[in-house]
């Protein structure tokens, strides 16, 4: 008992989500990049006039790589991370009390 | 049975049907709500339903409240005025579901379960047992909402008027409405008797159906109202693809088009007439060049061409209230140039031409970055400001108090998980569609660049008259009515939730008995939208900006110090407020400034970025300094919220 109080063990469902908050910001980031680097590199001319536009499956290539890919990558790592990375955790009972306006002394 | 009867009928008598139906059907729920909540406890029912949304609810309430008006009216009109840029500009709507649920969901559930808060002001409170931290928050968010519901509401009133306009109905209950408000002073003085009509129809639905029915009433009327916005989607990408010759035939189109020209005109009539004539709003005329080439140009306006004469100059249109001159747009497209039919008889001609800032006379443009731009010489989107929206539609959506609520309302983590996996289809479902069928508007659809705003409901119109069903634009138009509907109830409980718990329950009377709470309630609910409905009357200008502004500077203010308080055993009160208060008057100074710089609400841009970004990042610096100034908090709480009991 003593040791435990000495050395409490974190929350798991606080471990659990804050690894998941780093998986999501980690593909964000990712996304980021991806989409605004074919942005930068296929799809913007802010200075000079563009005499060729490639297409591809109907809409310009930078629109497919920058955005249709990123796009569907993400929506594969949403299904993986549903399915196979988020835990599914207790979150707790509704509070008994909680139409009382004091109710943190449980 | 219902449908041949229908298509007798115009598209107009569609729309009324639809909406009717459509009104029908949220009472409906709103009854049912208000029997399931004298069954449950009071408040967490009213304001949170019980905590116990299942996936499908609790991801379309999700969907339906982040999808305001602007996604079914401004959102379109962007992409029609900008090309295949803005798909990058709403680009990160990727990983939005993801982020805006999966970020915080977890946590702010689990500690709203464990304090027992019902809002998000509770929760900071809670958090760190303090009332002034929660007060606080109570005051920048009923600040933000304020402004953001009286914006929702006229959004609310131009939309409805836009899909009952042809309706002779409506038509004659606009004209009694004027002829009855005409000597009541305050009201006299609104945009016209169709915009106060809509108004107060679409604001007195929403007042009865939130303040009688509560939070599920909200949440189950969002589900309907997210079933509306996709069936619309699904509905018109087929058609726009299919009649505008398919998407290769779009995108190659696009890519020839050059920008038009914003320019004045004279028209002259070829022959006099006896009867004044009225030359409407959209009409396509001839214009003779100096090299004599022909021209087309169409009018943003109607134009009177008096009796007995040939001419309407800018003078004698200023008589019809057209602002002393007739604006047009002039088409610079060959192939549009010879296929549209200008109306005979007249012909105008141009004296001032203003050419677009980026992109005037360049091919491509419609299919590259950073997009053409009437007003900005960088363009639509410089690298600068998409890296902003990549972030501003994510980080934003994930400080939205209006998503954080609900993230504390799901039953439990399994609906969570599934509710990501629902939204990352819905929203894919929903934005990316949007651009591919705005771009196939461009083709079907030229010259709406006299009023962009309209084009969803006039591609709605085309389409389905084409396909042969008209009375389906009005299933259609219904849903960006159905996206600010879904917004504002949200929004309405949202404020009165901070009022009576954060105010009257915790602060003024804390013993207050459950039927005063339930008669407080009901009527503060009640009392904000009615206030906000009054002050709509006699709206403010730049609708849309006033939708940005509130909503990024709800994010600025809350997203860093809740982020942080959830995650960071070593945050402190402090740092929360500091962070808090940093966020918001970064933002605000932003604003102001610009305010006073370009006498409009507009900020000022370090560097091009959004001000959003320069809000958020000085709310998260501070919020660390702090914390690492002031001592650690109170074992206590730090064993309470990040350690096993």
């Amino acid at each position: 008992m003593k040791t435990e109080k000495d050395h409490p063990q974190l929350d798991p469902v606080y471990v659990h989500a804050r690894r998941e908050a780093m998986v999501i910001l980690g593909l964000f980031v990712v996304c980021f990049i991806w989409a605004i680097s074919v942005y930068y590199l296929d799809g913007y001319f802010p200075a000079q006039s563009v005499t060729e536009v490639h297409i591809l499956w109907g809409v310009p290539r930078w629109v497919f790589f920058g955005i249709c890919l990123p796009w569907c990558f993400s929506i594969v790592c949403t299904f993986v991370f549903v399915f196979g990375f988020m835990r599914d955790d207790d979150l707790g009972e509704n509070d008994e009390n909680e139409d009382e306006p004091e109710n943190e002394s449980k | 049975m219902i449908e041949p009867l229908l298509a007798a009928e115009s598209n107009a008598s569609g729309a009324l049907i639809v909406f009717l139906v459509y009104m029908a059907g949220v009472f409906a729920i709103a009854a049912f709500s208000h029997q399931v909540l004298s069954k449950k406890k009071f408040l967490s029912e009213y304001f949170l339903g019980s905590r116990s949304l299942g996936v499908w609810a609790f991801a379309l309430t999700f969907a339906a409240t982040s999808a305001s008006g602007g996604s079914f009216v401004g959102f379109p009109a962007k992409v029609y005025s900008h090309g295949w840029v803005v798909a990058l500009w709403i680009g990160s709507y990727m990983v939005v579901p993801i982020l805006v649920m999966g970020l915080l969901g977890k946590r702010i559930n689990q500690l709203s379960r464990k304090t027992g808060a019902i809002t998000i002001p509770d929760l900071m409170r809670d958090r760190f047992e303090s009332p002034v931290l929660g007060g606080m928050a109570t005051f920048l968010l009923v600040f933000f909402m304020t402004f953001n519901l009286i914006a929702q509401f006229k959004a609310g009133s131009i939309i409805l008027q836009s899909l009952l306009q042809d309706e002779p109905l409506y038509q004659s209950a606009a004209m009694w409405t004027g002829s009855i408000v005409r000597h009541v002073p305050y009201f006299s003085g609104t945009e016209s008797p169709g915009y106060l009509l809509c108004l107060l129809t679409f604001a007195i639905g929403v007042i009865v159906y939130t303040s009688y029915g509560g939070f599920r009433a909200v949440v189950w009327t969002d589900v309907m109202q997210g079933v509306v916005m996709v069936g619309g989607v699904i509905v018109m990408l087929p058609l726009a693809i299919y009649f505008s010759g398919g998407l290769t035939n779009t995108t190659e189109e696009m890519a020839e088009m050059t920008p038009p020209n914003h320019v004045t005109i004279e028209v002259r009539a070829n022959n006099a007439d006896s009867e004044p004539r009225i030359v409407p709003f959209g009409s396509w005329l001839r214009t003779k060049t100096a090299d004599g080439a022909d021209g087309l140009v169409r009018i943003e306006s109607n134009i009177e061409i008096p009796a007995d004469s040939t001419t309407v100059t800018a003078a004698t249109a200023a008589a019809s209230a057209n602002g002393g001159s007739i604006s047009a747009v002039e088409i610079t497209v060959a192939s549009q140039i010879e296929t549209i039919e200008p109306i005979e008889g007249f012909v105008a001609e141009v004296v001032d031409r203003t050419p677009y800032a980026f992109g005037a006379g360049e091919k491509n443009v419609y299919v590259t970055g950073p997009g053409p731009s009437e007003s900005y010489e960088l363009g639509f989107l410089p690298l600068s400001l998409a890296v902003s929206f990549f972030f501003m539609w994510t980080f934003s959506g994930a400080g939205q108090p209006g998503n954080m609520v609900r993230q504390m309302a799901f039953k439990g983590s399994k609906t969570l998980r599934y509710g990501i996996l629902t939204l990352c289809i819905y929203f894919s479902l929903i934005y990316f569609p949007l651009v591919l069928i705005f771009c196939c508007a461009r083709v079907l659809l030229p010259g709406w660049e006299i009023y962009p705003d309209r084009i969803m409901p006039e591609i709605a119109k085309e389409l389905t008259s084409r396909a042969g069903y008209p009375w389906v634009a009005g299933l259609l138009v219904a849903a960006p009515f159905a996206a600010v509907m879904s917004t504002v109830d949200s929004f309405l409980l949202i404020s009165s939730s901070a009022i009576v718990r954060d105010i009257y329950q915790r602060n003024i009377s804390p013993n207050a008995s459950e039927k005063t709470i339930k008669r407080m309630t009901y009527s503060v609910t009640f009392a904000i939208g009615t206030a906000a409905m009054v002050a709509a009357v006699n709206p403010p200008d730049y609708l849309q900006d006033i939708i940005i502004f509130t909503g990024s500077g709800l994010s600025t203010s809350f997203l860093a110090p809740i982020a942080l308080m959830l995650y960071w055993p070593r945050f402190t009160k402090p740092a929360a407020m500091a962070s808090m208060a940093a966020g918001f008057f970064s933002y605000v100074v932003l604003y102001g400034w610009g305010y006073f710089t370009f006498n409009k609400m507009q900020a000022i841009q370090p560097g091009n970025f959004h001000p959003f970004m320069i809000a958020l990042l000085s709310s998260l610096v501070v919020a660390v300094i702090v914390t690492y100034v002031t001592p650690a908090p109170v074992e206590r709480l730090t064993r309470k919220f990040f350690y096993k009991e």
